[in-house]
């Protein structure tokens, strides 16, 4: 009988431990903000990332598609921020041609201001 | 025969006597309208030139305005050629977007260089016709020459201008990069 009593005492205190405990985690005003900030942090990323997917129609983007249907709608919104970050389709090479080209620019236009024609002091002589 | 001679001498003094006088009025006659001619010459070109000068010191202001901006040109050009190398060492932390947007800025620059372009040459055409101007004395020609010529520098002013702000645009977006 004290078995009993005992047995069924311990469970009361376990059960109501993991009672509390999942109370605090449901209203601890702390937490509860962070996960907000966190959701809408992620929201905004979402929102910023998404012109950038919609314009990049390509293979690129069929992994990522492939990964929001596997994952729940909160790891989607993060997934969406790394795949953001890494959506660059210009190799290393292309990078130098354009800021080569970008130089190249530059030097054209000096060369232009170079070649602009001018007046002579004698000709300004009356 | 005395009488005879003394009446000849007299009659030739008298003669290159009225001569002399004569020849001193012509002379006198000819420095007044010589005189007259140069200050006429001198009126006119006082009027000329009081005409023509606010003209050419605009296009002498504007001259130096320009050599000024294509040194600011120059030296903001360099800054970015130096930008560009320290981009190109760190070329793989560039994102596509960055990239894009500083090509963004370049085409601007090419195509307010562009318009610079289409109007080289039209001051030394002008020129050519301002000294034809000069050679006939032909003040109004002259005066068209000079007003075209302000013309033009006044565009590349502009011109030179928006190439410089559209540069450091350019350059404070590197920067900001990298």
């Amino acid at each position: 009988m004290k078995k009993h009593i005992i047995l069924i005492a311990a469970m009361v205190i376990l059960l109501s431990a993991v009672g509390c405990r999942e109370v605090k985690t449901e209203y601890n005003p702390a937490a509860n903000d962070g996960s907000l900030r966190n959701e809408k942090e992620s929201t905004e990323a979402a929102q910023k990332t998404e012109p950038s997917q919609t314009k990049s129609d390509n293979a690129k983007t069929e992994p990522e598609a492939v990964l929001k249907e596997s994952k729940t709608q909160t790891e989607d919104k993060v997934s969406a921020v790394i795949i953001s970050k890494s959506d660059n389709k210009l190799s290393s090479e292309e990078k130098e041609k354009a800021l080569d080209d970008m130089s190249k620019e530059l030097d054209r236009i000096i060369e232009s201001l170079n070649n602009l024609d001018d007046i002579e002091d004698e000709d300004l002589e009356f | 025969m005395k009488k005879l001679i003394m009446m000849l001498l007299s009659t030739s003094l008298l003669v290159t006597g009225s001569m002399a006088y004569a020849n001193d009025t012509t002379a006198d006659k000819g420095k007044e309208k010589l005189q007259t001619r140069i200050e006429n010459r001198i009126n006119k070109a006082g009027d000329r030139a009081s005409e023509i000068k606010p003209l050419t010191d605009e296009i002498s202001l504007n001259r130096n305005e320009i050599t000024a901006l294509k040194a600011e040109a120059k030296t903001i050009s360099k800054e970015i050629k130096e930008v560009i190398k320290e981009a190109k060492a760190q070329k793989d932390t560039l994102t596509d977007e960055q990239i894009s947007k500083l090509a963004e800025s370049v085409t601007a620059l090419k195509d307010e260089a562009q318009k610079l372009e289409l109007h080289t040459g039209e001051i030394k055409d002008e020129v050519a016709l301002l000294r034809e101007a000069r050679k006939n004395k032909d003040t109004d020609s002259a005066k068209i020459s000079l007003q075209k010529i302000i013309d033009v520098q006044t565009a590349r002013i502009d011109n030179i201008s928006v190439i410089i702000t559209n540069m450091k645009k350019l350059l404070a977006d590197f920067n900001e990069i990298i």
